[in-house]
């Protein structure tokens, strides 16, 4: 197997792995915990399919603290934009999970349990 | 049951259907005009030696600040879902260890400094601050574990957050009068490298560090405190 | 001209400084919304005879040029928009000064002025990861504001949106890393310009995520399951929001994405289906509803459905009409809902029909501004919602496409069936034994704000040239991608010597 298809196998693979097995969690679980679980499990598909986007065989990071990476850095390092794009997205990740689990501490606060299939009222 | 199955077909079409396409995305190759114009441009135009924070604070700065909003929006929606909500369960309470209390007393003050040195060096070094700022938070986490009952002053907290938040808007608003573009560099560069370089880089991932270190600490004495029991 | 990045930075820099002015005084906190949005609506006046010109303008931030650093893309459609975001947004903050919220009070006004922040970033932005990251600050302080009362069914609707939101707003990222994965670029303008380079499974592959992302915020079909359940649950002024705002920017970043981004007129036109469906499912189930919250809840998803098929039937005579429903079903919905809140003060919080049985006779201002709503919604003269109605289903058959102009038309019988039923409980002459003479709190303020909103409807009812004009340059600048390609980024192309 050449190089490409191999890195592509592995990292494209893997992400697009990650994304549906949180997606089938999200389908099938009824635990509110393993719902927030899946999730992050989407999220991290998507940040590591973005981070594998920028990556270019044989580069290294984009911190141009040699002088010769200084002298002609677009061809030494690799992309810097998915990165910045992932710290974002992390970020926002974090942010949406904080909100789901104080949300989940809410539900069990009222209802006493976790599980959405017990709680009457909604109606999924 | 049928769910099960259900849900594993519509996972099949669904893989089928992203693996199709994403297959056609080459791997390992250079892709971009956006990325190789910031990677010959950043330290001629920002600066900063760090292309991933050039690229964080100030091509991309505008969502950074919709970032820090995200998170200050986490741990404002957080503060107020979980107002007034305790544990109805008395739990045991244990004593913490006598490695946690002597650890953290000495791992503290060496925590906040190096979340500090993150974020401050975050055009030269990778960093930046946001981990600067979870590092700060960590420490106090660290604080929270070791010692019964230790709070910090929530108005203390709110301070903090609003003010850094401001000073980030601030300083977009300044380079909007003073150059004529909000969040634009008005300090200039300065010479690569140096830890006073990268014009409003550093200040900026300084309010950031400090927005996100006194946010994530609120979110965490918040979560503590609704599994505790009331004393 | 004056700088159109204040219309997010004073707000956020407002949002920031909430619980500075609760140190001050507790009191101070409640009129914060009232002056971003009192600024933010001047700033859209001031902008709006630039909005009956053609041109769409780039305002740079951090004195980097697009397409490598993130601009607004300031044109007449993005500003039609954020004048609705606007105005609806400052009549719910001039309603918030005589409303108690849910504590802590300071947090409520921080994730409230939030919300409308994320949605104007939204409709004015010209970057696409810049559009996801305000996507996200809507759609958190959304969830955030439908949990905030913290009774149960409050928290439970907030977790299904929140679920439903997040998985969507990760679907748009998906759509946006297959871009940037082929094309190398994040400036809207410079991806429609090199889109017809892109591997078309990959085109057709993002299209359909960034439907379904966005359709999320949109209330369309397949998941819009957390609409119904949100709006009853949601404090008032908040639900004024999810229709009048939210939805709004969920619609305009559908109609950006697919017009401007992808441009193919039969991607374009799976909207239509979409749309139908929506339509369909929307009106029907406002039908059995008995909870007054629910019903305007499914005839809003059924209302965005209309709107959905018109910018779906891809001419200009159709996104005409849609641009002008979508501005009369925002500023109604907003009115209805203050209206209800207001109404729900004299049950007890009750929003059933039974309960409300008769206001109409008791209250004959507040059921006379409830009625303007309805009758705007069903298209009625001398309302806005006539004008709006009549251009929709006109465009739609101008463009070719009788047989979807007949199906809205259907729709809007369905309607007349549900909000006759509404009227006739509200007017009728027994009295429900929940209704008490006189509310608890002083109604002056909410009585001026829904008032304001309906002025506006008979307003632009009786004189709707502006409105036209306004609408005619927002869906002629939609669909002029070649001049919103130019004007953002033909400074570089004519640099690149490839225009």
């Amino acid at each position: 197997m050449n190089p490409e298809a191999l890195g592509k196998v592995i990292f494209y693979g893997s992400s697009i792995a990650l994304f549906l097995i949180g997606l089938y969690i999200i389908l099938v679980k009824r635990n509110l915990i393993k719902l927030i679980l899946g999730l992050t499990f989407i999220e991290s598909g998507v940040n590591l399919f973005l981070v594998s986007i920028g990556y270019v065989w044989g580069r290294t990071a984009p911190i141009l603290n040699k002088p010769e990476l200084m002298e002609t850095p677009s061809k030494l390092a690799v992309d810097p934009v998915p990165q910045a794009l992932v710290l974002t997205a992390i970020v926002i990740g974090v942010a949406v999970t904080a909100m789901a689990l104080a949300i989940a501490m809410l539900i069990y606060d009222k209802y006493g349990t976790l599980n959405i299939s017990k709680i009457k009222e909604l109606k999924w | 049951m049928i769910r099960n199955i259900f849900a594993l077909l519509l996972i099949l079409v669904i893989s089928v259907f992203l693996a199709s396409s994403i297959a056609s995305i080459p791997f390992g190759t250079e892709k971009t005009t956006v990325g190789k114009y910031y990677l010959d441009k950043t330290i001629e135009e920002t600066g900063s030696v760090n292309t991933v924070t050039s690229v964080v604070v100030l091509y991309r700065g505008f969502d950074t600040l919709g970032e820090v909003t995200v998170l200050f929006l986490a741990a404002t929606g957080l503060g107020a879902i979980l107002f007034g909500l305790r544990e109805k369960r008395k739990r045991k309470k244990e004593r913490p260890s006598l490695i946690m209390r002597t650890g953290t007393r000495y791992l503290f003050t060496a925590a906040l400094l190096f979340g500090a040195y993150v974020f401050v060096h975050g055009h030269l070094t990778p960093g930046g601050g946001f981990p600067g700022g979870v590092i700060v938070a960590t420490a106090f986490l660290m604080l929270f574990l070791a010692q019964e009952g230790f709070r910090v002053s929530e108005k203390g907290v709110k301070f903090v957050e609003a003010l850094a938040g401001m000073t980030y808007v601030a300083i977009g608003i300044a380079g909007l009068l003073l150059v004529g573009s909000f969040l634009g560099n008005f300090l200039g560069t300065g010479i690569p490298n140096k830890l006073a370089s990268a014009g409003i880089i550093p200040l900026i991932y300084i309010t950031i560090g400090l927005k996100v270190g006194s946010e994530i600490t609120g979110l965490l004495q918040n979560m503590r405190e609704t599994t505790e029991y009331e004393s | 001209m004056v700088s159109p990045i204040l219309l997010i930075a004073v707000p956020l820099i407002l949002a920031f400084s909430v619980p500075l002015w609760g140190l001050i005084h507790k009191k101070l906190e409640k009129f914060v919304p009232l002056i971003a949005f009192g600024f933010n609506t001047y700033l859209i006046f001031r902008l709006l005879p630039f909005a009956l010109t053609e041109r769409t303008i780039s305002v740079v931030i951090a004195n980097i040029k697009p397409p490598f650093g993130i601009n607004l893309a300031v044109g007449p459609f993005g500003l039609f928009f954020a004048l609705i975001i606007q105005l609806v947004a400052l009549a719910t903050a001039f309603y918030l000064l005589s409303y108690d919220p849910p504590e802590p009070s300071d947090k409520f006004y921080m994730l409230f002025i939030l919300l409308v922040l994320g949605s104007t970033g939204m409709v004015l932005t010209g970057d696409i990861f810049n559009l996801f990251v305000f996507l996200e600050i809507t759609s958190i302080s959304a969830y955030a504001l439908t949990a905030i009362t913290k009774t149960g069914p409050a928290a439970e609707a907030g977790f299904k949106y929140l679920l439903l939101g997040s998985l969507g707003s990760t679907l748009v990222l998906l759509g946006i890393a297959l871009i940037y994965g082929s094309l190398g670029t994040l400036n809207m303008a410079h991806i429609a310009h090199r889109i017809s380079g892109m591997d078309s499974r990959l085109v057709v592959a993002a299209a359909i995520l960034f439907i379904v992302g966005f359709g999320v915020e949109a209330e369309m079909l397949p998941l819009n399951g957390w609409v119904p359940d949100a709006y009853q649950a949601a404090p008032i002024p908040v639900v004024a929001l999810l229709s009048g705002a939210v939805a709004k920017a969920g619609l305009y970043a559908l109609a950006r994405v697919l017009y401007t981004l992808i441009g193919m007129p039969n991607i374009i036109m799976l909207l239509l289906t979409f749309g139908i469906l929506t339509m369909f499912a929307g009106e029907l189930a406002a039908l059995r509803q008995n909870d007054i919250r629910r019903l305007l809840a499914y005839s809003s998803i059924g209302q965005m459905g209309m709107i959905m098929l018109a910018f779906g039937a891809f001419g200009v005579n159709s996104v005409f009409g849609g641009v002008l429903q979508a501005f009369t079903h925002g500023i109604t919905k907003a009115l209805l809902f203050l209206v209800l809140g207001v109404m729900a003060l004299h049950t007890g919080g009750a929003t059933d029909m039974e309960s409300l049985r008769g206001f109409g006779r008791k209250f004959p201002y507040w059921s006379m501004l409830f009625a303007v709503g309805v009758l705007s919604t069903l298209g009625l003269p001398p309302f806005a919602g006539f004008w709006s109605k009549l251009a929709l289903i006109i465009g739609v058959i101008i463009d070719g496409h009788p047989t979807y102009a007949a199906l809205a038309l259907i729709a809007t019988f369905i309607e007349v069936f549900y909000f006759a039923r509404l009227l006739s409980v509200i007017y009728s002459s027994k009295l429900s034994p929940k209704l008490v003479e006189r509310s608890i709190r002083n109604t002056t303020i909410p009585l001026l704000s829904a008032t304001f909103l309906a002025a506006i409807i008979i307003a632009v009812g009786l004189y709707p040239n502006v409105f036209f004009d306004l609408g005619d340059s927002a869906s002629r600048a939609l669909l002029n991608r070649a001049h919103y390609i130019f004007s953002i980024i033909g400074h570089y192309l004519q640099s690149m010597g490839g225009v």
